[in-house]
């Protein structure tokens, strides 16, 4: 009994008729076509500015740690040339 | 036309060829997204995703597999994440009835009761059931066994495995069908 309400169930699964688009199938499908167009060109844009924020952030860091070592090593160098100066009782002036 | 020409002239985005594409495959995939959701709308929803999907990625494709095999996948994966979207919400709404929060909500914005819920027919609704709790590999493997067209030969190219491969998960989804369906008659 049970073994052929479930055949009976399986069977009816398997007669599923096929279902035929509805009317305004392609119109549905144009509209979503067009916004994933626009999101993936906004994604784009979007990843493009981030892209050149990072570029920009990164060469302000880079030229703006050079200088400083630039003033650094001229700043030590005089500190040095000032001490060994010293110690060999050079005068400044 | 040959597939690798049909897909340089998809590739190169001419549209004529997309739409005739889309003539030749439209209705079997919206049969195959069908399949899986048992939902009308449901289906041709995500057929119109397949379809936006193939047309935003025919590029990625590499023709290692016929064209058709390619739609196939993509409306296989787009079924399944269908379906576990439907699960996590079915899993957050029984969540939400434990708590009473719809109850909570209407009574905040002055509804009535909710009705019982739709139901579909009985036995599409116990054999989505069964079919649920099959392991993804045997719902594909049975499912698309029923759609008519599909050889064991094709399943077994759309899911990257061999025939034989194919062959078991059928049978195993088959015997996991009917005993969960004779649990379920039993209850």
């Amino acid at each position: 009994m049970k073994t052929a309400t479930i055949n009976k169930l399986i069977q009816e699964f398997d007669a599923i008729e096929r279902i035929a688009p509805s009317e305004n199938w392609d119109i549905a499908f144009q509209k979503k076509l067009n916004k994933s167009r626009m999101t993936k060109s906004n994604n784009v844009t979007k990843f493009n500015a981030l892209m050149l924020l990072l570029l920009s952030v990164n060469i302000a860091f880079i030229w703006n740690a050079s200088k400083t070592e630039n003033t650094k090593s001229v700043d030590s160098r005089n500190e040095t040339f000032k001490i060994i100066s010293e110690e060999l009782l050079i005068p400044n002036n | 036309m040959i597939d690798s020409n049909l897909v340089q002239k998809l590739k190169s985005g001419d549209k004529t060829v997309f739409n005739e594409l889309m003539v030749q495959y439209k209705s079997n995939v919206i049969n195959t997204c069908y399949r899986f959701l048992l939902d009308k709308e449901d289906a041709e929803d995500i057929s119109q995703d397949v379809f936006v999907e193939v047309y935003l990625s025919i590029h990625s494709f590499r023709g290692e597999s016929k064209i058709s095999t390619w739609i196939y996948r993509i409306t296989v994966t787009k079924c399944l994440d269908e379906i576990k979207k439907r699960n996590r919400k079915k899993r957050i709404s029984s969540f939400g009835k434990l708590l009473h929060l719809d109850d909570v909500a209407n009574w905040i914005i002055g509804g009535k009761q909710p009705d019982a819920d739709l139901e579909t027919s009985d036995t599409i609704s116990s054999i989505n059931k069964v079919l649920n709790q099959l392991p993804d590999n045997q719902r594909i493997a049975f499912t698309l066994s029923k759609i008519d067209g599909f050889t064991n030969q094709e399943i077994s190219e759309i899911m990257k495995t061999t025939t034989i491969a194919v062959e078991s998960l059928i049978y195993r989804a088959k015997k996991k069908v009917t005993s969960d369906l004779s649990i379920i008659l039993k209850k």
